[in-house]
């Protein structure tokens, strides 16, 4: 009856936080992997694009986040995965806007 | 901006892929062992390969492998090398609403999900009530039962991977074209090129960044 009592409650405002999370982190990494000066580039580069080619699988990740995180029956186990895609992060770096504030 | 600044923006994103993505790695030692709910996953006892014998031994291993590494093959063509085509001609488009309107229309599909195409494919290539199988009798002819074919299957699952796809790989390779130099374009078009030269020397070469990243994360 009241709004709260639905599920939309809880599918919407964990929309709201796992996309602004999601922005903030992304555009975070975006931003520090397009400076050029930046001395471990490459290396952090490495290290998220190796998680695109190897990574534990669905299985593994079920696994990890019931028996280890314990997320089995909260929110956050619907918020906490997309947070961060790579894929994301490269298309960030695709845009290529960077450079108007790398200057500032 | 000092080189601790950045560093520590970059943090919370290296913590969270830690956690996340690098830890669970350590589960794929699953694939060798006899897996236990009680015992979790270091206690449960060591299989080595006999959970992968039964894969092989069957016969169908190499055909499984074979038919998801053509299926791929196939996505790509059909999805990227589409997609690259489609961003060239709507960034030719020179009417605004036309551009967006179809960017717009092209780009749906990618939201319905694989169970409501798979149910309207039912309803398409049915054989009792199917559109066209409706389409062919009131013409006149025999119906074709599309579920006992498995051959065309493969043509099938294609057009649909790219009807899907295409849309959102556009969008990407439109913003990857937007981010070129005009001053390119009009040097050439000084120097007296023909469009087709013009998106065969200038763009492609642009975007071939773009397209190989994109085409390594469709392989993966």
């Amino acid at each position: 009856m009241y709004p709260s009592d639905t599920g939309y409650h809880d599918s919407s405002s964990g929309t709201v936080v796992g996309v602004l999370l999601g922005l903030i982190l992304t555009t975070m990494t975006a931003y520090v992997l397009s400076r050029k000066d930046f001395k471990y580039r490459n290396k952090f580069s490495f290290f998220f694009y190796f998680t695109t080619l190897f990574n534990g699988g669905m299985v593994c990740t079920y696994i990890f986040y019931i028996q280890y995180l314990h997320l089995k029956d909260s929110l956050w186990a619907l918020i906490l995965p997309p947070v961060f895609n790579v894929f994301y992060l490269l298309i960030w770096k695709i845009l290529k806007i960077w450079k108007s504030i790398w200057i500032s | 901006m000092t080189e601790n600044q950045v560093l520590f923006r970059s943090l919370p994103a290296t913590i969270f892929t830690i956690v996340f993505m690098y830890l669970p790695m350590f589960g794929l030692v699953l694939a060798f062992k006899n897996y236990r709910f009680d015992l979790g996953v270091f206690g449960s006892e060591w299989n080595g390969l006999e959970n992968f014998r039964y894969l092989f031994a069957s016969g169908t291993g190499w055909l499984i492998t074979r038919n998801t590494i053509l299926y791929n093959l196939l996505n790509l063509i059909t999805s990227q090398l589409l997609a690259v085509l489609i961003a060239i001609f709507i960034t030719e488009i020179t009417n605004v609403i036309f551009k967006k309107i179809t960017q717009s229309i092209i780009f749906l599909p990618y939201f319905i999900s694989w169970v409501i195409v798979g149910t309207f494919v039912f309803a398409l290539f049915n054989y009792e009530t199917g559109i066209l199988n409706s389409i062919i009798t009131a013409l006149g002819g025999e119906k074709i039962n599309l579920y006992e074919m498995p051959g065309v299957w493969k043509y099938i699952i294609c057009c649909f991977n790219s009807w899907k796809w295409c849309g959102y790989n556009t969008v990407i390779y439109i913003a990857a074209i937007m981010g070129v130099d005009a001053e390119i374009y009009e040097a050439a078009s000084i120097d007296g090129a023909t469009i087709f030269q013009r998106i065969r020397f200038i763009t492609i070469p642009c975007i071939r960044q773009t397209l190989v990243t994109m085409i390594l994360l469709q392989v993966l």
